[in-house]
């Protein structure tokens, strides 16, 4: 059983893959074949996800690749969010991207992105995660660079460089863990990333934590890892950027939680907690500082990406903490609020870049007067910014509740940052909200693929955000 | 045992006036008659839940409760349900009555305003955008009053800010845009202190909930689950819903939201949300942590004291109609935290029956206010009136109704709900004599205060010689607002003839709310 379900997932992923590598060899002057290539690896790749969902619900963990990826309910959840979000991604995008200079690589690059989103949010070993990541990171940096105006070249290198450096910390840690867990020097080292009972000594599993932290911290925009994040999101292309901060990202999100989740043990939980805790406090303030002092709505974006990473290290001080003195059962359940947040941040970023994107304009104008060129647009990015608020009953709401809930076992005063952190936030989305229904001149009605993405995404938003509890019983166990 | 209701009546009163506002936008209302006619469908379908308060008020039937037959159970959340009893009772039947005359009211003062922005070369959304925002709003304060569980009560507490701060962005007056977001923005944060303290209780006890479904009683005092941080979640939960009711102190967003708001909108803002928060106090704050309170009662009584007499004072210094009103409402939300910081049934009970005495009362004042708005170009200035009872003969007997309310005199309701505060008080503070004596000085320049601004104003606004030549040309037309004006004061007189099963059914279940005290 689990053999067949192992064949057709891989064979869907290996589909998703194909799709991508197949786009360089269609005709450059047609876009139409690259796009339909890019939709079916896209929905290929969503049919893996939500099948590794489905069977993880139903019958447990399922193991791919001898032990390489391993899904529980946790990862399966976080795969099928980066597959909605690169559908969002795609129907916002569309043929739009043909426009760019070297518009295959697109087509080609989102599949690819996706297939490493996938093995890195199941990895269950360390070469096995550095592998994907140089795959995702490269795809990532040619989505970036692909607009071929100078600010996204600029900023192209700048993630670049980023990119270097938390690679170095990440090979780092490969190197730490595999060196610091072979029990026989002439045996060849073990690379199971999730046993920590490997390691001959506490503190070099601290090491090996740390150096994971630091090299996933550049990926998410951990302050201070994050000086490069606010130049990328908010410079380069919002259709470039969409791929990166709503579905590349997913994957980051998931395989920090998960080493999280499997190294908090009760020796170290408590130092562990206080290191994301306060990671966490420094992130949200920062971001949502940082983001009342702009007037630029790709800006604010950018930097409430950087806030929402802090809201999640919140729930995963929580995973570590509880982990530690409460048990598995509880850390997992800070784990699947993990999840409902990432889906509230996903389904409501990549929409909203990708909205932007398709018409850059300087400050708040890409929304000014939206209300009365096309109402139905502008309903929903007030939707979606209200769900990035956590204003109930929408899914970034329960996201926050059910983070916030995990996190007060843990400390009570992180909460109350956390929140009064979220009700600064108000001030910025709000001032967006506005701005749909300035009388200034107001801005043309964005494209029809553009509104019937955010359309789609604000009743996301909105139905899963009604059963969002139906949806957080199902991934806890 | 709560009666179940034979059908989801209560869900469909929170739905319904969200549907059809939702119709009404959809399907561009925006002419006189289509905006006449959302007015009346949402005026009927938000006076249903008041309408079924008065029946079971007259069947005898709310002292135990009732419940909707639709809930739910989650794990880890506990069970969304919609009930009534004595003690949300005279708040339904507050708001119901008080958004339900107002939007009949509203055409009229929406359609002169929109036309006025537009004369000004504004850009606004129409009639249908309104009645949508409007509904929205009544309806989540609906549900507000008859939630059963913190989850359900804080998502209707969120769905009442937005369209309220929308309200206000569109179609307030002055600088709109600033006043909009300060309005958001303090009672957002006033909103997520409260959800901190309401995730610390769900995570602790494991449920949401703060009545039990089916049997509709308080979960009871929950100090000792919750431990040393029980002062803590008390303290977030108090501030909380003080930055909502706006208590001396963390009162400064309210006179400038509520005096720029359209004035409907100050009609359902002042009254019935803010006081929604005094409620919610005695609804889950008060059961859960009786000890707690017993041993903050001084400072709150102290804190209410000087809530009524410097909203009053400052009241009285107002050259604004409405901001004038809206010091007033800082100054009654005074009165009902008093009752509520005696600890005793009948304060509490006061408190909630100045719920609705201040709902009608006040209301009355906004739409009298918004009245002189619509027929004297937008005339708000009480310097510049005076004289306006010879030319508003039934506005003026109307707006001293109101002032009624405030001052606490008959007929209107508000002599029981001031009474009942008051003996609430006694009963705690009545030895040793210094403490009595004291204290009834502090009532009496309290009482003074409420009394001199509410007939003060009237005396300027309706007496005397017109200060302008807008008072001096006024002329009174008979038209819907005065008609949904008549409507509330006919609330608040049956109220004041009829508070017996009030008072009775409150009582009784305020007995309930404070059980862990004794």
């Amino acid at each position: 059983m689990s053999l067949a379900t192992a064949g057709v997932i891989e064979g869907l992923l290996y589909g998703a893959l194909a799709a991508g590598l197949l786009v360089p060899l269609t005709p450059r002057e047609r876009s139409r074949p690259a796009l339909a290539l890019a939709w079916i690896g896209v929905l290929l790749y969503s049919a893996a996800s939500a099948l590794t969902l489905a069977y993880t619900l139903s019958h447990g963990p399922l193991e791919l690749y001898s032990r390489l990826v391993i899904y529980d309910r946790f990862a399966a959840f976080m795969a099928s969010i980066a597959g909605l979000a690169a559908i969002l991604a795609l129907l916002s995008i569309g043929s739009q991207a043909a426009e760019w200079p070297s518009h295959p690589a697109y087509y080609s690059l989102l599949p690819i992105i996706l297939f490493g989103v996938y093995m890195i949010t199941g990895a269950a070993n360390a070469v096995m995660v550095l592998a994907v990541w140089l795959l995702v990171s490269v795809a990532s940096y040619v989505v970036i660079a692909l607009p071929g105006d100078a600010e996204s070249r600029a900023a192209a290198v700048r993630y670049i460089l980023m990119g270097a450096i938390a690679t170095l910390f990440l090979a780092f840690w490969v190197a730490v863990h595999a060196v610091a867990t072979s029990s026989v020097a002439l045996a060849p080292p073990r690379t199971d990333m999730f046993d920590f009972s490997l390691y001959p000594q506490a503190s070099i599993g601290a090491l090996a934590i740390t150096l994971f932290l630091a090299a996933l911290g550049f990926k998410l925009g951990v302050v201070p890892f994050h000086w490069w994040l606010p130049n990328v999101y908010a410079r380069a292309d919002g259709r470039a950027v969409s791929v990166v901060a709503g579905v590349a990202k997913v994957g980051f999100i998931a395989v920090t939680a998960r080493l999280i989740y499997y190294a908090a043990s009760p020796a170290n939980a408590k130092a562990l907690a206080l290191l994301l805790a306060g990671l966490a406090v420094v992130t949200m303030t920062y971001g949502n500082i940082a983001a009342l002092t702009t007037r630029d709505l790709q800006a604010i974006l950018a930097y409430s990406s950087i806030a929402h990473i802090g809201y999640i290290l919140t729930a995963l001080a929580a995973v570590a903490y509880l982990k530690g003195y409460a048990g598995a059962t509880a850390a997992e359940a800070a784990l699947a609020a993990i999840a409902i947040h990432t889906l509230a941040y996903a389904t409501s970023k990549s929409p909203l870049f990708a909205a932007i994107g398709a018409k850059p304009e300087p400050g708040f104008r890409s929304l000014r007067g939206l209300l009365r060129t096309s109402p139905g647009a502008a309903l929903a990015v007030a939707v979606l910014l209200l769900s990035l608020l956590g204003v109930p009953p929408l899914v970034g709401f329960w996201g926050k509740l059910y983070m916030f809930m995990a996190a007060i076992k843990y400390s009570i005063p992180l909460v109350a940052i956390a929140l009064v952190n979220s009700g600064i936030s108000a001030v910025y989305y709000v001032i967006a909200i506005r701005e749909l229904a300035a009388p200034e001149e107001p801005v043309e009605a964005p494209p029809a693929s553009v509104v019937a993405t955010l359309t789609a995404a604000a009743l996301i938003v909105l139905v899963v955000g009604l059963a969002a509890p139906y949806l957080y019983s199902l991934i806890i166990p | 045992m709560a009666t179940i209701l034979g059908g989801p009546i209560l869900w469909l009163s929170v739905f319904l006036p969200v549907l059809a506002g939702l119709i009404a936008w959809l399907a561009k209302a925006e002419s006189e008659d289509a905006a006449r006619i959302t007015a009346g469908v949402s005026a009927i379908l938000l006076a249903i839940p008041g309408a079924l308060v008065a029946g079971l008020y007259a069947a005898g039937m709310v002292s135990q409760g009732v419940l909707d037959p639709v809930y739910a159970h989650f794990k880890g959340i506990g069970t969304l349900a919609l009930a009534i009893d004595g003690l949300n009772a005279p708040i339904v039947l507050g708001v119901s009555a008080v958004t339900a005359a107002v939007a009949v009211y509203s055409v009229r003062y929406m359609l002169t305003r929109i036309e006025e922005m537009k004369a000004e070369g504004e850009d606004t959304p129409g009639m249908g955008a309104y009645f949508f925002l409007y509904n929205t709003f009544a309806a989540a304060m609906l549900g507000l009053a008859m939630a059963t569980n913190l989850v359900l009560f804080y998502i209707f507490l969120e769905l009442t800010l937005v369209p309220s701060f929308l309200l206000i962005a569109y179609w307030g007056y002055g600088d709109r845009k600033r006043i909009s977001l300060l309005y958001f923005v303090w009672t957002h944060i006033g909103a997520v202190l409260l959800l901190t303290g309401i995730i610390y209780y769900g995570v602790k006890l494991g449920t949401f909930d703060y009545l039990l479904v089916p049997q509709l009683k308080p979960l009871g005092p929950i100090e000792g689950a919750l431990g040393s941080a029980a002062k803590i979640v008390a303290v977030l939960m108090s501030v909380g819903l003080f930055v909502k009711m706006a208590v001396f102190g963390v009162h400064m967003w309210l006179p400038y939201a509520h005096a720029e708001a359209p004035t409907p909108i100050s009609a359902l803002l002042s009254p019935n949300l803010i006081g929604l928060a005094g409620y919610a106090y005695a609804r889950f704050v008060i059961p859960s942590f009786p000890t707690i309170l017993a041993g903050w009662r001084d400072f709150l009584v102290a804190l209410a004291f000087t809530t009524i007499i410097y909203g009053g004072l400052v009241a009285l210094t107002q050259r604004d109609f409405k901001k004038f009103l809206a010091y007033s409402s800082v100054s009654q939300m005074g009165y009902m935290l008093l009752g509520l910081a005696t600890l005793t049934s009948i304060g509490i009970a006061g408190a909630m029956m100045h719920y609705l005495v201040h709902a009608i009362g006040k209301a009355l004042l906004f739409m009298t206010a918004g009245v002189f708005i619509t027929d004297l170009h937008s005339l708000r200035d009480i310097r510049l009136m005076g004289g306006l009872a010879r030319k508003y003969p039934l506005t003026a007997a109307l707006a001293l109704y109101g002032f009624l309310h405030l001052a606490g005199m008959p007929p209107s309701p508000g002599i029981w709900s001031e009474w009942m505060i008051l003996v609430g008080l006694y009963k705690v503070y009545n030895h040793p004599l210094t403490t009595l004596f004291s204290l009834a000085l502090v009532t009496a320049v309290a009482l003074t205060v409420s009394a001199a601004y509410s007939f003060i104003t009237m005396r300027r606004i309706f007496y005397g010689q017109p200060r302008s030549d807008r008072a001096r040309e006024a002329r009174e037309t008979r038209n819907a607002m005065i008609a949904s004006m008549f409507g509330l004061l006919l609330v608040g007189f049956l109220v004041f003839i009829l508070a017996t099963p009030v008072i009775n059914s409150l009582m009784s279940t305020v007995s309930l709310v404070i059980a862990g005290l004794h």
